[in-house]
């Protein structure tokens, strides 16, 4: 028999969704709050900078996991902090037409009820706009392609200000110059009393009267209520571990990349790695392109060569030119809706069959990110293809699709939607007393914007409505 | 005449028999070469000797699997990998180790799969590292899913292996990071503001 531990509330996970929820109740319940983290608790003088060392140490199967046909890697952190911890500290604020539809897929969400939470949030983070003098070269030719070709863009939010511009934000913050939740809302609960249990999963969820017996291995909680909030991957997953229909609605952000190469070198490792955004073909803040976003991106040597970009001497011809390629990612608000699922020995078994509609507007992107290039002053561009590597012109056809691009999401959502089969129109689980999902993996469709401020003042407004249900 | 328990002997072969012929020789063909791989094993390329001590690869995989990373890396993978500045077999074993039990199993099939695809009595291993290249790019864009995505495995386990070394490094002229480092001093933060900006960038 382990420890019995009893409190009042238990939030699963301590990302974006998990950390927020935690700082609120342990203001209202101080040491009744216990936040557990089934990674590792880091700290800046644990993030040494090296890729091969950092990534299998913050990165869910070290970096490894992705859908079942391997098609699409799926990155998420697994340490205290979450997927803050490693990503490029991008705070984009809800687009308006998030509400409209969300709503319509029954999620019940009011931007303007939501604006109290966006301005806590931001305000807690330290968010602002990244001086113009921070830009990076990379960043900046992204800017100047765009800005010749007379498509709209801006310089995005970030919550890193005093960043020391090493760019590595993917291996966590060195100098705390990130405020990533480790840093921010964690520090915060744990000084209105939360107990943070890190290196504990919960690995199961057992209904007790009107609250909770949350397994986790030698560790039993007893709780009033719990929060879901491990990630889009193990919220899923832990509910149906316990029994619970989860795992439908699996969504993304499809991701794909180009890389300008230019005569003068770039050096896209150095500085604020996302800077620059092109919103000329997003479907969101008024825009009414195709629905994607292209964003600056640096280059750092080990996550650039995961790209497939040939073998042999062309792969030789990648490395030699390093140096002199700018880097665009593609955010597509992807429409393909997959599942997750329990699957051998456990593991979260990731379907996500690519639909037309989805692949139909990776060409375009391609498209788009060479006549930037070009416009910029690159001499070619190289795409992560198998059949066109370094192309001098936008390819007037490719075959897309698993096995022939490279994608990977950095931004996965669903399998717990609001308003869906899981969880109702604000995040309780339907069918379960003081239950709750505050993560992306509640977000009912993709938001076409990298999600780290929806998240966090979904999940602030999330607690407050636990805080009232609870009185 | 025929029989129902065989051929007339003085009957003309018919197509189904010449095809009967055919599945027989393939068969018996496919018999010898396993066998022979059995005896020769799989090589692995010139250079440093394969590691010890790997958890999930056995030497025939790690054979494999290092020709077919020094072929997708190319010339300065190889010399790497002669110095013994590169060992894509031990990395491969670390990333496997975070793998499930089922997954492993797929690499190591993947290695069999393109081990015994050559039509030679040699190995994919035994090939020289032209026909090794070769055979590697006729998978990288075959209309075969399966192949397609054994290169791409192939790729990512090869590639972000090299470049995660201070070899790769070297190559890519990648300075290191900005903390220091055992191998490389470090850089100053903060480079990008000595660049000038076009004033047409907002």
């Amino acid at each position: 028999m382990g420890t019995v531990e009893r409190c009042k509330a238990v939030v699963i996970g301590s990302g974006a969704g998990g950390a927020p929820v935690a700082s609120r109740l342990a203001e209202a319940w101080g040491d009744g709050v216990v936040l557990l983290e089934a990674g590792p608790n880091l700290q800046a003088s644990d993030f040494n900078q090296i890729e091969r060392e950092m990534i299998p140490k913050l990165y869910a199967q070290r970096g490894m996991q992705a859908t079942e046909d391997g098609s699409v890697a799926v990155l998420q952190a697994s340490c205290v902090g979450g997927t803050t911890v490693v990503n490029d500290a991008l705070c984009l604020r809800p687009p308006p037409e998030l509400e409209e539809r969300w709503r319509a897929l029954g999620a019940e969400v009011s931007l303007k009820a939501l604006a109290p939470y966006v301005e806590q949030v931001e305000q807690e983070l330290g968010v602002e706009q990244v001086p113009r003098a921070m830009t990076n070269r990379a960043n900046y030719l992204v800017g100047l392609g765009a800005a010749r070709l007379g498509w709209k863009g801006e310089r995005m939010h970030h919550n890193a200000p005093g960043c020391p511009e090493c760019g590595l934000r993917h291996l966590g913050c060195s100098y705390d110059a990130k405020r990533s939740m480790n840093v921010s809302y964690v520090p915060r609960a744990v000084r209105a009393g939360a107990r943070l249990k890190s290196m504990t999963k919960a690995e199961r969820l057992v209904p007790r009267g009107d609250g909770w017996r949350v397994e986790c291995g030698d560790l039993v909680l007893e709780a009033d209520h719990v929060v879901v909030a491990a990630g889009v991957v193990q919220t899923p997953m832990l509910l149906l571990r316990s029994g619970i229909h989860a795992g439908e609605g699996f969504q993304m952000h499809l991701q794909t990349l180009a890389w300008g190469d230019f005569a003068e070198p770039v050096d896209g490792f150095n500085g604020i790695p996302m800077v620059y955004s092109v919103l000329e073909f997003s479907d969101v803040y008024g825009h009414t392109g195709p629905g994607f976003m292209i964003e600056g991106v640096s280059t750092q040597p080990l996550a650039f060569s995961t790209q497939p970009q040939g073998q042999g001497e062309v792969h030789a011809e990648v490395l030699r030119r390093y140096r002199h390629l700018a880097g665009a990612m593609m955010v597509l608000r992807a429409s393909t809706r997959g599942t997750i699922a329990l699957g051998p020995e456990g593991r979260p078994r990731i379907d996500y069959p690519l639909q037309p509609h989805d692949i139909e507007r990776v060409l375009p992107f391609y498209q788009r990110a060479v006549e930037m290039f070009l416009a910029a002053g690159a001499s070619r561009v190289l795409l992560p293809h198998r059949e066109a590597n370094f192309v001098t012109r936008p390819p007037a056809d490719l075959r897309i699709g698993p096995g022939w691009t490279y994608f990977y999401t950095a931004h996965p959502f669903g399998g717990a939607c609001r308003g869906g089969p899981t969880v109702d129109g604000v995040g309780q689980v339907r069918g379960q007393r003081n239950l709750w999902v505050l993560d992306a993996s509640a977000f009912p469709e993709a938001p076409g914007v990298n999600p780290q401020t929806i998240i966090c003042s979904l999940a602030l407004e999330g607690a407050e409505r636990l805080l009232a249900a609870a009185a | 005449m025929s029989t129902r328990q065989g051929v007339n002997p003085r009957r003309p072969l018919r197509r189904r028999d010449f095809l009967k012929l055919g599945v027989a020789v393939l068969a018996g063909y496919a018999l010898l070469k396993v066998g022979a791989r059995a005896v020769i094993g799989a090589k692995a390329p010139v250079g440093a000797p394969l590691p010890d001590g790997l958890k999930h690869l056995q030497a025939r995989h790690a054979a494999i699997l290092s020709a077919a990373a020094v072929a997708i890396v190319g010339p300065a993978g190889e010399a790497a990998y002669r110095a013994g500045r590169w060992q894509p077999a031990r990395d491969a074993d670390a990333m496997i180790e975070a793998m499930y039990e089922d997954q492993r199993g797929l690499v190591r099939m993947a290695l069999n799969l393109l081990e015994e695809s050559t039509w030679g009595m040699m190995g994919f291993s035994g090939l020289e590292p032209q026909a090794q290249q070769r055979h590697l790019a006729s998978w990288a864009c075959s209309s075969l899913a399966l192949e397609r995505s054994v290169w791409g495995m192939l790729h990512a386990l090869s590639c972000s292996s090299f470049s995660g070394t201070s070899a790769g490094w070297e190559v890519m002229g990648y300075p290191g990071p900005c903390l220091k480092s055992a191998e490389f001093p470090g850089r100053p933060p903060g480079q990008s503001a000595t660049f000038e900006w076009d004033a047409r960038v907002p």
